[in-house]
């Protein structure tokens, strides 16, 4: 691999890592969200893993991405029992006003989405290329 | 327009059905893709589409404009684009897993080698 | 009174409760499990032998709790003078049995002795449903009960291929033949909106006027003559034999066998009026008759003879049914006792005969007197009845027999039937009681096993049973006869049941049965070994027919699979792509939705007409490309084309996901690819590559009509309305669809996370087995 490319890999890993935290949180008001930006999070993972190998994408990572992805799942889980408190019902959204921004549980069950998609497409890429070619 | 989407969609469908028919089985994947792609055309098309607007209430409104398209079939397929993803992954990773038992990409082969058990019971074994 | 409800109910559940206890009690009691255990029918007995009075007077005792009544299934119950009778008839054998099976099973294992009685048990208690129950539906139930514990009771030995074999065919022909009975159920509660038998015969005039009674009629009857045996369905209850004999003598001759002829008795009063119900019974019972007396000359086995002379039996009964008037229901009771009594007492003696010896072959027993002298006194006085030889019951019932079918409008032809049936029951009487215990070829010299009480009792109540009601015909008649003929007949009819009627013609008739029989019983061998190796009858009158349809079945089967489930994958989704064409084509031929091809959706796009062509391309250079990298980078052009018309439609986060994903794609395909050989070969021949594409035609097409149909229609949009109304003030998002995915959704969402997180899972458990590579790059 180049070096230019891989340096390249670097600066793109991390501006691709911003916009998709940036698509996660405006989401609920503009296009984006965490499906989306959990593609492009893990797009940016992939690429890394390709552009280096698939052990520094990992170490990039921190987590382990079977981890991230039930704790993703959880969180979206999670996210709908405080509905459940106040109205009975699971995944009715509590809001809160913090000064002209709203703030809810609806944010939370999204970052557990896109925690899902990150951790679920990175299981397939990290283990189809660190499996050995024939 | 729609039947310009109605050939587009059904002509995507006729390429997906004829490589789902195919005994090679990376071709039925790629068929299974064809027909996931196509199908969340026609629930797209399905919503109507006539107003091009995203459908996002713009600031200062508090409810979606006239000009804005249908958000149902978009919210339907965004998690359909991505179930799909996995569906399609979670079979191409059992074609990987047939080829590795028995040896061929041929569903007529993967008949045949049932019969005889798997080629490579020792290496994995020793594996 | 508070507990009247539950009587009947309670009795089908105290048998129900011996079926259960049965097991522990043979473990506790060991070889005098069948005393004790018979003290269960014998309350039960006493039970309803308390409700005779109440029948007697008032005729009917009717007693319902629901059960699903949503469907309109009660579990209602009715007891009148028919079903009293076999209720009482099932208890008071059933305690025979019980008492008999104890002392048949004594030198067996335990848990044989405590298998078999619970399932006589269950039997006593599917019986007794039958019988009692007045909704039909719970009837059917207690009637499927039935087959099922014959089955069982036929396979006993389940060791034994020839048993397991006869108790398949018991069960396919009388449970498919309880298929048939309950279509005939469910039409006739469709027309009356009743499943209830006291409605039904209440209302039976509307039933038989019904456009539907012909074929409720055809359904029934094929349900009962299943069940008791008919020409052409009698094969079964001879290869039954294959049962233990307490279970022959109790299932296959006293009771079960009998619940057909309880059928037609109890629709007798609604269908007499259509005038083939009569005849068909009239001759099926006749041919059946024929059939059985002529199966019976060719028997060999001892209970061979008896099941042959049972089918006979049971075509008398059925004939009778068919015949009209008082005397042909008085005849039918008087048969039905007559010939429970007999016949299950002849079984028991030829259960202990056979036990003793282990023979059961009728030529190799003679002289058996000698070691079972108790047991050949109550063979012959049995026989005797079954002779008909006065004064047993036997010749009272075939005095009415004749009586009935001399008055009924049928020419001579059943008479003439009957007295050669009747004298063909006389000679199989002689046959199967003095030639084993008396005379007979071949002498036995030993026994393994003698008398015991346990033995004796079954045979010797039941014989002296014949004599004493032939002797004081009275009580029985007012008490039980009448009463259950008058239910049979419609009518209250006044019985007199009496052994002397004077000199009759029926008696003439009896006088030449008589001689006939006695001839044939001393011609016997002649007469038995002339038949005997007619291979031609056996298939005329076996069960050829069965083992043909049987065959067939088999066979269509193996071929149809062969055709269909021939393991070709092709060949699978070619089928499946076929059923949704014409599905889709039925659908829109027919009109449910409309068709049209109109010009809808505004003017066209052009940039949207390219992108759309664009996909159109990259899909069918995917079939196209030989090569499945080039294929896979086809299908990513289809799949940016479709981002793209995403894109122009209003719909940035879907063209942005699906960018994505098709990135993400083609990275992991290729990842597998590489590990995957080139390909090489054409995996369909040309001719099957071009009926694919005919087929890929077919379903583009009719996806065509179906899109531009879809699209003509105006489309509901209140949903989606609402969601753009209430998404900024409800729910505080501006993106609709993201509103809709996290909260309007979220469970639906959760579910699709869910199914990606175990989709990857899979993948991660799939591919685990080869070691993680260090040494990549």
């Amino acid at each position: 691999m180049s070096l230019i490319f891989s340096a390249m890999a670097r600066i793109f890993f991390a501006l691709m890592l911003a916009v998709s935290l940036f698509l996660l949180f405006r989401g609920h008001n503009e296009p984006g969200g965490g499906f989306v930006g959990g593609l492009v999070a893990a797009s940016a993972f992939t690429m890394l893993a390709l552009a280096e190998n698939v052990s520094v994408a990992r170490r990039a990572l921190h987590l382990h991405p079977v981890v991230l992805m039930g704790a993703g799942l959880l969180l979206a889980f999670f996210s709908g029992l405080p509905g459940v408190l106040s109205d009975r019902s699971f995944l009715a959204h509590w809001w809160f006003e913090v000064g002209s921004l709203h703030l809810g549980t609806a944010t939370l069950f999204d970052i557990g989405v896109y925690c899902v998609v990150v951790g679920g497409v990175l299981c397939l890429i990290f283990r189809l290329y660190e499996d050995p070619a024939q | 327009m729609n039947l310009v989407y109605a050939f587009a969609i059904a002509a995507q469908m006729g390429c997906g059905i004829y490589l789902l028919l195919s005994r090679h089985v990376v071709r039925v994947v790629l068929g299974i893709l064809l027909l996931s792609a196509a199908t969340n055309l026609l629930i797209f098309v399905s919503g109507g589409l006539i107003n091009t607007a995203p459908p996002v209430i713009s600031a200062g409104s508090e409810t979606l404009g006239d000009q804005a398209a249908n958000p149902l079939p978009q919210a339907l397929i965004l998690t359909a684009i991505v179930i799909g993803f996995a569906l399609v992954a979670f079979a191409a990773a059992l074609v990987l897993k047939t080829y590795r038992a028995l040896g061929s990409v041929f569903t007529d082969h993967h008949n045949a080698a049932e019969a005889m058990g798997s080629p490579f019971v020792e290496e994995s074994s020793n594996g | 009174m508070g507990f009247q409800g539950f009587e009947f109910p309670g009795v089908i559940a105290v048998a129900l409760l011996g079926a259960l206890v049965a097991r522990t009690a043979a473990m506790v009691f060991g070889r005098h499990t069948g005393w004790v255990m018979s003290l269960v029918p014998v309350m039960l007995l006493a039970a309803l032998l308390r409700r005779v009075p109440a029948v007697a007077d008032s005729g009917v005792v009717l007693t319902s709790i629901p059960w699903v009544p949503s469907l309109g299934v009660e579990f209602s119950f009715r007891l009148d003078g028919f079903s009293l009778l076999f209720a009482l008839l099932i208890t008071g054998i059933g305690t025979l049995v019980v008492i008999y099976a104890g002392a048949y099973f004594s030198q067996k294992p335990r848990d044989q002795i405590g298998r078999f009685l619970g399932l006589i048990f269950l039997f006593m208690a599917a019986m007794l449903g039958t019988v009692l129950a007045d909704d039909l539906i719970v009837m059917f139930v207690f009637w499927e009960l039935t087959s099922l514990t014959s089955f069982m009771l036929i396979g006993f030995n389940s060791g034994s291929a020839g048993a397991r074999k006869a108790a398949l065919q018991s069960l396919l022909v009388t449970g498919g033949g309880g298929l048939v009975l309950f279509a005939g159920i469910l039409l006739i509660g469709i027309n009356l909106g009743t499943f209830s038998v006291t409605e039904i015969l209440a209302r039976s005039d509307e039933l038989a006027a019904s456009s539907w009674s012909g074929p409720i009629v055809i359904l029934i009857m094929i349900g009962a003559f299943t069940k008791s045996a008919q020409v052409p369905f009698h094969f079964w209850l001879p290869n039954a034999m294959e049962a233990p004999t307490p279970a022959s003598a109790y299932l296959h001759s006293a009771t079960m066998v009998k619940l057909g002829v309880f059928l037609l008795a109890r629709f007798d009063q609604v269908f007499a009026e259509l005038p083939a119900f009569g005849t068909t019974l009239v001759v099926v019972g006749s041919l059946t008759m024929l059939v059985a007396a002529f199966q019976a000359l060719r028997a060999e086995g001892f209970k061979a003879v008896l099941a042959q002379s049972t089918v006979a039996s049971l075509g008398i009964l059925v004939m009778l049914i068919g015949l009209n008037g008082e005397i042909a229901a008085v005849a039918t009771v008087g048969f039905i006792v007559a010939h429970a009594f007999y016949k299950a007492a002849l079984f028991f003696c030829a259960g202990t005969a056979i036990h003793a010896t282990g023979q059961t072959s009728l030529r190799k027993l003679g002289g058996l007197s000698r070691f079972l002298p108790v047991t050949a006194v109550a063979a012959v006085l049995a026989s005797l009845s079954m002779a008909g030889l006065p004064p047993f019951v036997g010749f009272i019932s075939k005095e009415y027999l004749f009586e009935a079918q001399l008055t009924s409008d049928w020419n001579v032809v059943p008479v003439v039937v009957a007295v050669m049936v009747n004298a063909v029951m006389v000679g199989v009487a002689g046959v199967v009681s003095i030639r084993p215990f008396y005379f007979g070829s071949k002498r036995v010299t030993e026994v393994h096993h003698g008398e015991t009480p346990g033995l004796l009792a079954g045979p010797l109540i039941l014989a002296s049973a014949g004599i004493l009601i032939g002797l004081f015909p009275d009580a029985l008649a007012r008490t039980l006869i009448g009463p259950a003929a008058s239910q049979l007949y419609g009518e209250p009819i006044d019985v007199s049941f009496a052994l002397w009627h004077g000199l009759t013609p029926m008696l003439a008739l009896s006088v030449l049965v008589v001689t006939i029989g006695v001839l044939i019983a001393i011609f016997w061998d002649k007469i038995h070994g002339g038949l005997r190796h007619r291979k031609l009858l056996a298939e005329a009158f076996g069960d050829g027919g069965y083992r043909w349809v049987l065959g067939a079945i088999l066979g269509f089967a193996r071929r149809s699979t062969r055709v269909l489930q021939n393991g070709d994958q092709h060949r699978y989704t070619a089928v499946v792509v076929s059923a949704v064409i014409m599905g889709l084509a039925i659908g829109m031929l027919s009109g449910a939705t409309g068709v049209s091809l109109v010009p809808t959706g505004g003017p066209l796009r052009w940039p949207l007409v390219i992108v759309l062509a664009l996909s159109v391309f990259g899909a069918l250079a995917t079939i196209t490309s030989r090569s499945l990298i080039a294929s896979l980078v086809s299908v990513g052009v289809t799949g940016f084309a479709v981002a793209v018309v995403f894109m122009l439609n209003g719909a940035p986060d879907l063209a942005l996901t699906q960018f994505a994903v098709e990135t993400l794609l083609v990275v992991l395909l290729t990842a597998i690819l590489l590990r995957l050989p080139a390909r090489r070969r054409h995996s369909r021949t040309s001719s099957e590559r071009q009926g694919d594409a005919l087929l890929a035609f077919g379903f583009a097409g009719v996806m065509f009509v179906a899109i531009a149909s879809m699209t003509a229609a105006p489309i509901d949009l209140r949903l989606s309305e609402y969601f753009g109304q209430t998404s900024y003030l409800e729910a505080h998002g501006r993106n609709v669809v993201n509103v809709i995915l996290v909260d309007y959704r979220a469970i639906d969402t959760l579910g699709e996370i869910a199914v990606v997180v175990f989709a990857t899972l899979a993948v991660w458990a799939l591919l685990r087995g080869a070691a993680p590579a260090r040494t990549k790059g």
